[in-house]
C-alpha cells in the first residue's frame, strides 16, 4: 500500500539547506572564477601583443618607456630558483622525513617533527629576513643562491610532511616481510619502504616545486630583483616572476601593469602544469 | 631426539603488560609443530620472539631463553637469525612493488643463498615448485602479486620464506583469510617440506582440525603458557588439560 507523505516539513527544510548551499559554493567560487578570468583576458591580451616567444624571453619595459617587452630574466630566475631550493630541499627533506618515519620513538624525531609542524606556520617574509642577515649582509650582495636558500626554508616543513605522511602509510605488514627475510633497517627503508611509496615521493617533490614557484615574500630581501639583465650567476642578483607581479603591479604605468598580467598568466600556467602532473601521480597512489 | 628450536621460561611484556608468562618449549627438528590455542594468548608474539620480529615492537620486553639452531637467538645478530628462520604471516604481504619473480628473488638475494643470476632463477623457480604455485605463475613472473588471488599471494609469500632455504619456518595463522583449496595446497606444501627437506615447521592456529591434519607435535597453550605439548595424535585422543579437552571436543575454537 502506498502512502502519500505530500510536501513534508522535512523535504521544505531539504529544498532550503540544498538551495543555501548551492548558492555559498557558487559565492565561494566567485573569487577564484574572477582570479583566473580577469588574468586569463588581461593576459592572453598583453602576451598576444609582443607574440608569446618574445614575451618569454625578451626584457620587460622600463618605467616611462612606451612598449611591452617580456620577463626572460625574470622566468629564467624563476627556474634557477624552483630548480636550485627544489635541489637543496628534497634532499634534506627525504633525510628528515626518513629519520622521523623510522626511528618514531626517538626524542631527536620528536622534536623534528614537532619543529617541522611549526615551520609550516612560519611567515614567510621571516624566511626571508633571516636568509637577509645570515646570507645576503656576509655575501655584500643579494643572489639568486640567498633566494633559493629562503625558498628552501617556506618549502622544507611542506614537502616533509607530505614525504613523512607517505613514508609513514605504508602498511606495517611489508615492512614486517622485509625484515623477516633478513633486511637491515636501511635494506628495509630503501628496498620496502621507499619503493612502495615512490608515487606519494613524487607528489611531495611536487608540491615543493609548485610552492617554490609561486612565493614572493622570501624574495623580497633575498633576490635583488635584477630584472632589466640576465643573470650570468646565482651568487649575483636575479628575478622572479612573482617578484616582478608584485613590483609591476603597483607601477603608475599601464604597459608595466600589462606586462605584470602577463606574468601572471605565466605563472597560473606552470601551476597548471604541475598540479597536472600531482593527479596524475596521486591518481597511480590510489590505485 | 634434537630441537631446533627451544623456549625456556620465556616471558614477555607489552608495555608492561604481561603477554607470556613463563614459556617452555621445545621443538623437534624435521617435523611440523603446531602451537594451538585461543586469540589473544600470545601464540604470534612466541613467533616472534624466535625470528625476533619483537624487537620491531616498541614496549616488547622479553626474559627468558630462546635458543634456534644451537644459538642463542638473544645473543645473535637479528638480522642473521632471520635469514636462516623463514616467516608467513596471518596476512598475505608479498611486496607490491616487486614483481612474482622479483618477491622470491629478493629474499635469496639477501639471504645469500643465490651467488649467479642462472642460480637465482633456479631458486626461484625451486622455491615456487615447493610452495606449490609454479604451475600456476611460471607464464607470468613479471606481473605484480596483486593480480594473484590471495591464496596465491598467500603461497607466494611461503616462496619468498622458502628462497632463503631456511632451517626453521615460522607460519603465523597463514590459513586464517584464504579458501579450503588454498588451504589445502598449502598444507600439503608444509608436509612436503618437512618429509623432503627435514624442515622444521612451528604453525600457529586456533583451529584444531588443522593442527591434526598438519601437527607432528602439538603445543597448547592457554593464559600464556604452554600448557600441553606431544605428539598431535596423543593430546587429541588423551587431551590432559581441561582448556586442550575443550578444543578437541569441539566446544572451543
Amino acid at each position: 500500500m502506498e502512502v502519500d507523505y505530500g510536501v513534508s516539513a522535512s523535504k521544505v527544510i531539504n529544498w532550503f539547506v540544498a538551495g543555501i548551499t548551492c548558492l555559498v559554493t557558487v559565492l565561494g567560487l566567485m573569487p577564484y572564477a574572477l582570479i583566473v578570468t580577469s588574468t586569463v583576458e588581461r593576459g592572453v591580451k598583453a602576451i598576444a601583443t609582443v607574440g608569446i616567444l618574445k614575451f618569454l624571453t625578451a626584457l620587460p619595459p622600463s618605467p616611462g618607456t612606451k612598449g611591452l617587452g617580456g620577463v626572460g630574466p625574470s622566468l629564467l630566475g624563476t627556474l634557477a630558483l624552483t630548480a636550485l631550493s627544489t635541489l637543496m630541499g628534497v634532499p634534506l627533506a627525504f633525510a628528515l622525513a626518513m629519520l622521523v618515519t623510522e626511528f618514531p620513538h626517538n626524542i631527536v624525531s620528536r622534536s623534528l617533527r614537532a619543529l617541522v609542524k611549526g615551520l609550516l606556520e612560519l611567515p614567510t617574509i621571516l624566511a626571508g629576513m633571516v636568509v637577509y642577515s645570515l646570507v645576503v649582509i656576509p655575501m655584500g650582495t643579494p643572489s639568486i643562491f640567498a633566494g633559493a636558500l629562503a625558498l628552501t626554508v617556506v618549502m622544507l616543513p611542506y614537502v616533509t610532511t607530505y614525504f613523512e605522511t607517505y613514508l609513514g602509510s605504508v602498511p606495517k605488514i611489508y615492512r614486517e616481510a622485509g625484515y623477516a627475510i633478513g633486511l637491515s633497517k636501511a635494506g628495509v627503508a630503501l628496498r620496502v619502504v621507499v619503493p612502495i611509496a615512490k608515487k606519494g615521493l613524487i607528489v611531495g617533490v611536487l608540491v615543493g616545486v609548485s610552492r617554490a614557484l609561486g612565493e614572493t615574500a622570501p624574495l623580497l630581501f633575498t633576490l635583488g630583483a635584477a630584472r632589466y639583465y640576465y643573470p650570468t650567476s646565482i651568487t649575483g642578483p636575479g628575478d622572479s616572476v612573482s617578484l616582478l607581479i608584485y613590483n609591476f603591479a603597483m607601477m603608475p604605468y599601464p604597459n608595466l601593469r600589462a606586462v605584470a598580467w602577463g606574468a601572471a598568466l605565466v605563472l597560473l600556467a606552470s601551476y597548471l602544469i604541475v598540479s597536472l602532473a600531482v593527479q596524475l601521480c596521486v591518481r597511480g597512489v590510489e590505485a | 631426539m634434537t630441537h631446533a628450536v627451544r623456549v625456556e621460561n620465556l616471558r614477555v611484556t607489552l608495555n608492561g603488560k604481561p603477554v607470556l608468562k613463563g614459556v617452555n618449549l621445545s621443538v623437534p627438528e624435521g617435523s611440523v609443530t603446531v602451537v594451538l590455542g585461543p586469540s589473544g594468548v600470545g601464540k604470534s608474539t612466541l613467533l616472534r620472539t624466535i625470528n625476533r620480529l619483537i624487537d620491531l615492537i616498541p614496549g616488547a620486553r622479553v626474559e627468558g631463553r630462546v635458543e634456534v639452531l644451537g644459538m642463542d637467538a638473544y645473543a645473535t645478530d637479528p638480522y642473521e637469525l632471520r635469514r636462516r628462520v623463514g616467516m608467513v604471516f596471518q596476512t598475505p604481504n608479498p611486496f607490491p612493488h616487486l614483481s612474482i619473480y622479483g618477491n622470491v628473488a629478493l629474499a635469496a638475494k639477501v639471504s645469500g643463498a643465490a651467488k649467479s643470476k642462472r642460480e637465482l632463477s633456479r631458486i626461484v623457480e625451486w622455491a615456487l615448485r615447493k610452495a606449490m604455485l609454479w604451475d600456476e605463475v611460471k607464464g607470468r613472473l613479471n606481473d605484480p602479486p596483486t593480480r594473484l588471488s590471495g591464496g596465491q599471494q598467500q603461497r607466494l609469500c611461503l616462496a619468498r620464506a622458502l628462497a632463503m632455504r631456511p632451517k626453521v619456518l615460522l607460519l603465523d595463522e597463514p590459513t586464517a583469510n584464504i579458501d579450503v583449496s588454498n588451504t589445502k595446497l598449502i598444507e600439503d606444501a608444509l608436509r612436503g617440506l618437512v618429509r623432503e627437506l627435514g624442515m622444521t615447521v612451528i604453525l600457529v592456529t586456533h583451529m584444531p582440525d588443522q593442527a591434526l591434519r598438519v601437527g607432528d607435535y602439538v603445543a597448547v597453550m592457554y593464559d600464556g603458557k604452554v600448557v600441553e605439548f606431544g605428539r598431535s595424535d596423543e593430546v587429541s585422543s588423551n587431551p590432559k588439560h581441561p582448556f586442550t579437552r575443550n578444543v578437541f571436543a569441539g566446544k572451543l575454537a
